[in-house]
């Protein structure tokens, strides 16, 4: 067994690395993609393009105005008109407006109490809810300030009246780094694209050209050829992997070394093998190519975007909570952030893998009584 | 019509191909219907239901009331209701909850004494964006309990605080519901990927199978070529693009304010571009592994990341913007949620088409240049 094994893996080897641009692809994904995903990507609200409409014009409103800065807000535009606070928004020039009516500081000094409107492009909603919150702080902060100048509060001190200070403090990735998040993500995203398709691929070639009646006649059995495709494409994608991990995302982001590598290394090549299963499973199906090229494009977008990598688990419906139980990277998601990002040990993670690893199985066997049904 | 035989001959035969093989036929028209609802139901960017638990250790009706105020809204769900610390940060590195609220003992005292009391909120921060999220709700909900404190307070001693209250109004999506974008933000990904990975295998597949040889030494011309293989997958992605469409109104109810007629010309813009992408990709590599590989890499994950799917391309960083830039997808994009929900048309986005008929006119003239007719 060993022998036809290494056989085998040989030639899945100098087959991969015959195709010069595929080797040229593997490494430009895992390590440049990764940093341009990492450094570019940031869906927190930063430097919102932002226009102030101040149709006040009084000292107080132009101080209010100028505490819409960075890092949230960067005012580009100052509107005159409705009609050019439209423009601004059809054309999405700017994604928020602050418009300061008339009356606002005579309302504060005489009412204590003014109202202003923050008016912003919803298309991209989440983002607009965050940047309305922003403004909403911000307002209420000039409002304290203001009272405590004008001796209504006395200064330094929020204590003359009751108030609740809320302290929040965000685990795991305090300074809410988003390059964190988006290079790894980015890195699991990889991972998985690699690991179904390219077995995915080979297999189907091996049906297309007929070479996988050759390698049936031998006495290798379907396991094995199965398992030689599996170890060859692991083995790469671990490789890879750690290219990325050690030249991007540790030196570059600064990811603090938290957790426990090896074990990230076990969970990884388990990940590889169910995607891997998953490829091979889809290959045992189709007959063509094109078929192929079909079939993983229905399976990865989803595996990709709804295994909780960027929406939760609890903002799914529950018909589709069911169905992500079918995908290895929502296991491998919990698994590889547990231990990444929040020091998590095998202890905390054990269901997680008991699941990957049942759902690799379940997938891998799937495909050897497929094989058998077919050549067998 | 036999305006010209040689480029019918060549779009016959693919049709004649693709029409063959049934199940590549069908699953080219079903999946992108497939993909469509799977993401439109589940792809959800709404914080909604954030699964929290609470240690109150005051229980008086003061704390109890600020916890209501937190978890009757719908953005918060009680997860559960704890009697000491230790559980919480399991409960978060365990991923079972994403917000932890600690109310200390003498919450109600500090209150009526006129003092701040601090209430300590642990929110999980592996999802950047969701973090910010959180916090921003918990912000704007602890500004209001204080508000209601502080005017009582005010009432009972005669001291007054300033307040500016922020009306906030969300334009072109008021509900400011993430579906909205996202549903319109797919046709422009999956009209991406989808008719480039069809049309990638296109050329790549004779040249692996050797039939490239005929048209080698064929008086076929590389345009009618080029073309006879091109306006098959274009005429693909035109059905999904028109049931994609209908999808989008019918079963998740997107506002469209704008104009078909004007959407459908840019579609069939955009799916020549993607097409003609795709073919470059068929035409430049020698093995369908690389070709689908390659395409899969430049189009799939850039298409969600780089084309302001997400997030605005404005609120990237350098490098992101840079690929946002080069993606035809990223033209498109703004230019269907432009239609969609602002009911914008041809005055404002004719240069995004001048862009991607360069797109497709430069994808082309590589396609030309790159296909040589002779070996080697």
């Amino acid at each position: 067994m060993h022998q036809r094994l290494a056989a085998m893996l040989r030639k899945e080897y100098l087959q991969f690395f015959r195709d010069r641009p595929l080797i040229y692809i593997v490494l430009y994904v895992f390590i440049i993609e990764i940093y341009v995903a990492g450094t570019g990507f940031n869906i927190e609200v930063r430097n919102y393009p932002t226009a102030v409409y101040d149709r006040d014009n009084t000292q107080w409103s132009v101080q209010l105005a100028e505490k819409f800065r960075m890092p949230y807000f960067r005012v580009t535009h100052l509107v005159h008109s409705d009609p050019e606070m439209e423009a601004l928004l059809d054309e999405g020039t700017v994604s928020l407006i602050l418009v300061i009516p008339y009356g606002f500081a005579r309302d504060l000094a005489e009412k204590n109490h003014a109202e202003v409107q923050a008016i912003s492009d919803g298309t991209l909603s989440n983002t607009a809810l965050l940047a309305m919150g922003y403004a909403s702080q911000i307002a209420q902060e000039f409002a304290l300030e203001l009272g405590e100048r004008l001796g209504r509060v006395v200064p330094g001190t929020e204590h003359l009246w009751p108030q609740v200070q809320l302290k929040p403090r965000v685990a795991y990735n305090p300074n809410q780094k988003a390059e964190w998040f988006a290079s790894l993500i980015e890195l699991f995203s990889v991972i998985t694209l690699v690991a179904i398709l390219l077995p995915a691929a080979a297999m189907v070639r091996e049906k297309e050209r007929g070479t996988i009646e050759q390698l049936l006649v031998t006495p290798i059995t379907p396991v094995e050829i199965m398992l030689a495709k599996v170890i060859s494409m692991a083995s790469i994608v671990l490789v890879a992997s750690a290219l990325s991990l050690f030249l991007v995302i540790y030196p570059i982001f600064g990811l603090p070394w938290r957790g426990d590598l090896l074990l990230y290394t076990v969970a990884t090549a388990l990940y590889v093998f169910s995607a891997t299963g998953v490829g091979l499973l889809i290959a045992t199906v189709c007959r063509t190519l094109p078929q192929t090229i079909l079939f993983l494009l229905m399976v990865i977008p989803p595996i990709l975007f709804l295994s909780g990598s960027w929406s939760p688990e609890e903002a799914l419906p529950t018909g589709m909570r069911m169905v992500t139980y079918l995908s290895p990277l929502k296991y491998y998601l919990t698994i590889a952030y547990g231990i990444l990002l929040k020091g998590a040990g095998f202890r905390q993670l054990w269901q997680h893998f008991v699941g990957l690893t049942g759902l690799g199985l379940l997938l891998f066997g799937c495909c050897a009584f497929r094989f058998r049904r077919h050549f067998g | 019509m036999t305006f010209n035989r040689r480029l019918q001959s060549v779009f016959l035969k693919e049709i004649k191909e693709i029409y063959r093989d049934k199940i590549y036929l069908a699953m080219a028209l079903v999946v992108p219907l497939i993909l469509m609802i799977l993401f439109g139901l589940g792809l959800t960017l709404d914080v909604k239901n954030i699964p929290t638990a609470v240690l109150d250790q005051n229980r008086s009706p003061q704390s109890r009331e600020y916890v209501a105020r937190v978890t009757r809204s719908r953005y918060f769900t009680l997860e559960n209701y704890l009697t000491d610390v230790s559980p919480i940060d399991q409960k978060l590195t365990e991923g079972k909850i994403r917000l932890g609220l600690i109310i200390p003992p003498n919450f109600d005292r500090t209150l009526a004494l006129g003092q701040a009391s601090e209430v300590q909120a642990l929110i999980d921060g592996a999802f950047p964006d969701r973090a910010a999220t959180i916090r921003s709700y918990l912000e704007a909900i602890n500004l209001d309990f204080n508000q209601e404190l502080a005017s009582r307070w005010g009432m009972a001693t005669g001291q007054t605080v300033p307040y500016i209250e922020v009306e906030t109004r969300a334009w072109f999506n008021s509900d400011l519901e993430s579906k909205n974008f996202i549903v319109p933000g797919l046709l422009v990904t999956n009209l991406f990927f989808f008719p480039a990975l069809l049309a990638s295998i296109a050329v790549v597949r004779e040249k692996e199978s050797g039939s490239i040889f005929n048209i080698y030494c064929s008086p076929i011309r590389r345009w009618e070529y080029v073309t006879g293989k091109l306006l098959p997958y274009w005429g693909i992605g035109l059905i999904n693009y028109v049931m994609i469409y209908l999808l989008s109104d019918f079963l998740f109810d997107v506002p469209f304010r704008g104009s078909f007629l004007f959407l459908t010309l840019a579609a069939t813009i955009y799916l020549g571009t993607s097409t003609s992408l795709g073919l470059l990709m068929s035409i430049l590599f020698k093995t369908q592994v690389a070709a689908m590989l390659i395409t899969t890499v430049a189009t799939m994950i850039p298409a969600f990341i780089y084309s302001g799917f997400f997030i605005a391309v404005n609120s990237m960083g350098p490098e992101a913007q840079f690929m946002a830039y080069i993606l035809p997808a990223t033209y498109f994009m703004e230019l269907v949620r432009g239609v969609y929900l602002k009911g914008l048309g041809l005055q404002v986005y004719w240069p995004n088409l001048l862009v991607l008929l360069l797109f497709a006119a430069g994808f082309l003239s590589l396609c030309l240049y790159k296909l040589q007719k002779r070996v080697g």
